[in-house]
């Protein structure tokens, strides 16, 4: 069996020196592969365990494996994002002063990409989720879901195995929603990407293979898809 | 490149107000230095026209004027074996009866070389030759209205005008010439004194070896090539000094500028610089980023500052009356400018750039 894409033991994570816990022991492993969804109320830590699956934050206790790498302190997470991880933020959150393919070619600067290698592989990735012709607008140019499937293609810059999606649809009407989402599922199954995104949304939850739910901190229910 | 260009653009009224902010600080070092340059060489090619080889100048003066070399001194420069000829000069400025703007007063012994670099083409009349006649440059003669054959009053004493000449420096069109003696009379200076003493060499190329010789045997007096008189003028290091006072002032000026729109730039684009982070730019490409933009920013200020320091010096320069001086813009004042700008925008970028590459990924993303 390969490695699990993602594995906590007894993750915690508190801020203010313990004042405030967002994860109280979290435990979970998602396979390569798998797609995920996590709900539950706000509050409920489903950002913070976002965060740290992306290690964009580490955790104050237990631990947390991405991809055989521990998201630590010690470890180089701006190369682990760069490699492994591909996000999609709720509002897309595409540089305004860029045009889609620089958006597209962001992740491969963090990589020292050649300028010309850069350019050819955003131009291919924009041709896959249906927006070469936009390639040189300006994101404020382009409509909401325009703009998410622009953000897709940069999630998939520097072919990463694990897509964090934080509400990606949340932030889209439900049609341009559902659309996204056949976007992501179909590269998905040609990729063979493991998907993990926080939604509120049941129908975007329905569409993944396991669905995890957190309250307070902890996972109050995790339930594979009936097929 | 072009996404820093992008950056800045996207407040055009802040980039262009702190790219204005430095223009001020690098047109002020361009401004007053291509003066303060055009003072110094028009000070030496002064000295150059009239053909000398060397000057003498008093030590511890800051001007020349103050200086009084002693008629036995003057004797002494011409016993050393390479010297051709000599010739006394002395100049102070003096005002007209009536009271116009100063002009420059000048000392000449008509029997000395160093006269006749007012005898050229465009010279009418002719040099002076006795106590009482008195050789007018253009400026002044135009600005007067006098000609040939007039009179004219100064040191309460009667003038002939005998000659109107023309020469390479401005502020010295806008003078006279007098007779050495008249002029000793007028500044109560002793018989056979000067305050400068220009000395022509019968072997040029040994230049160097000359200078030196009569510097040790004259401790008191600063032997100069005549191509470098302006430093003999140590009050013109003061006015130095006082020019990068105040283009430093102006410099920190245009450097808080950048500081400020750079702080406000980060502090808007703070989900940004995290969603940089979140596709692994790491804190040191954030840095570079917002140090780029900051060193655009100023770069633009300091091409900026040389069209603000050329306007604002010939601005300056129709102010100086009779047109006495000529800016001289050098490269080496377009090159300090340009070292003034990277420096003003490295220092102003700097805080704003480490805050950003200091920013917590998850906590940027989270930023509304």
């Amino acid at each position: 069996m390969s490695e699990p894409a993602i594995r906590a033991v007894n993750l915690r994570k508190e801020y203010d020196g313990g004042k405030v816990v967002a994860l109280a022991g979290v435990s979970l492993e998602v396979a390569d592969g798998e797609t995920v969804a996590i709900m539950g109320p706000s509050g409920s830590g489903k950002t913070t365990l976002l965060n740290l699956a992306g290690a964009l934050d580490v955790p104050t206790g237990g631990e947390m494996w991405v991809r055989g790498r521990r998201v630590a302190p010690d470890t180089n997470l701006d190369r682990l994002r760069a490699r492994e991880i591909g996000f999609i933020f709720q509002l897309h959150n595409l540089l305004p002063t860029m045009t889609s393919a620089e958006n597209v070619e962001i992740p491969m600067m963090a990589l020292g990409t050649p300028r010309r290698e850069r350019r050819r592989r955003a131009e291919e990735l924009l041709e896959r989720v249906g927006m070469s012709a936009r390639a040189d607008f300006e994101s404020p140019k382009l409509s909401g879901g325009e703009r998410q499937r622009v953000a897709i293609a940069r999630a998939l810059a520097n072919c990463p195995r694990l897509i964090l999606g934080d509400e990606p649809t949340g932030s889209l009407d439900s049609r341009t929603g559902t659309e996204v989402m056949d976007l992501l599922l179909s590269l998905k199954r040609q990729e063979g990407l493991t998907i993990v995104i926080v939604t509120h949304n049941p129908e975007v939850a329905d569409r993944m293979d396991r669905k995890i739910e957190l309250r307070d901190g902890k996972i109050a229910l995790d339930r594979e898809r009936k097929i | 490149m072009r996404v820093v260009f992008r950056n800045l653009f996207r407040r055009r009224v802040r980039t262009a107000l702190s790219i204005l902010g430095v223009a001020i600080g690098v047109g002020s070092i361009v401004a007053f230095s291509s003066m303060g340059e055009g003072f110094k060489r028009s000070i030496n090619e002064y000295a150059l026209q009239t053909g000398a080889d060397l000057v003498v100048v008093e030590h511890n003066v800051a001007d020349p004027a103050f200086g009084r070399i002693p008629a036995e001194v003057v004797e002494s420069l011409r016993r050393h074996p390479n010297i051709r000829a000599l010739g006394s000069s002395c100049a102070m400025p003096a005002t007209l009866e009536g009271g116009t703007a100063p002009l420059l007063v000048i000392g000449r012994d008509p029997a000395e070389p160093i006269i006749r670099a007012y005898r050229n083409p465009a010279m009418r009349g002719r040099l002076l030759e006795a106590h009482h006649e008195l050789m007018m440059g253009e400026i002044l003669a135009a600005e007067l209205g006098k000609k040939v054959g007039d009179d004219m009053r100064l040191f309460q004493q009667s003038f002939k005008i005998v000659g109107i000449y023309r020469t390479g420096v401005r502020w010295e069109n806008g003078g006279v010439i007098i007779h050495m003696e008249a002029f000793r009379k007028a500044m109560k200076m002793a018989p056979g004194s000067t305050m400068g003493v220009f000395l022509f060499l019968k072997d040029p190329d040994r230049l160097k070896e000359t200078a030196f010789e009569l510097a040790m045997q004259h401790p008191q007096l600063r032997i100069l090539p005549a191509a470098f008189l302006s430093s003999g003028f140590e009050q013109i290091a003061y006015v130095d000094a006082f020019i990068w006072v105040i283009s430093l002032a102006a410099l920190i000026v245009g450097a808080i500028g950048i500081l400020n729109t750079m702080l406000m730039s980060v502090s808007e684009r703070v989900r940004e610089i995290g969603t940089l982070r979140a596709f692994g730019w790491t804190g040191a490409m954030v840095l570079r980023m917002i140090l780029a933009e900051g060193l655009m920013t100023s770069l633009l200020g300091g091409l900026a500052g040389f069209g603000v320091g050329v306007a604002g010096a010939e601005a300056l320069m129709r102010l100086v009356p009779q047109g006495a001086l000529a800016a001289a813009y050098v490269p080496q004042i377009f090159v300090t400018g340009m070292a003034a700008s990277i420096g003003v925008g490295f220092l102003g970028a700097l805080y704003p750039a480490w805050r950003a590459s200091r920013l917590a990924p998850a906590e940027a993303l989270r930023y509304e």
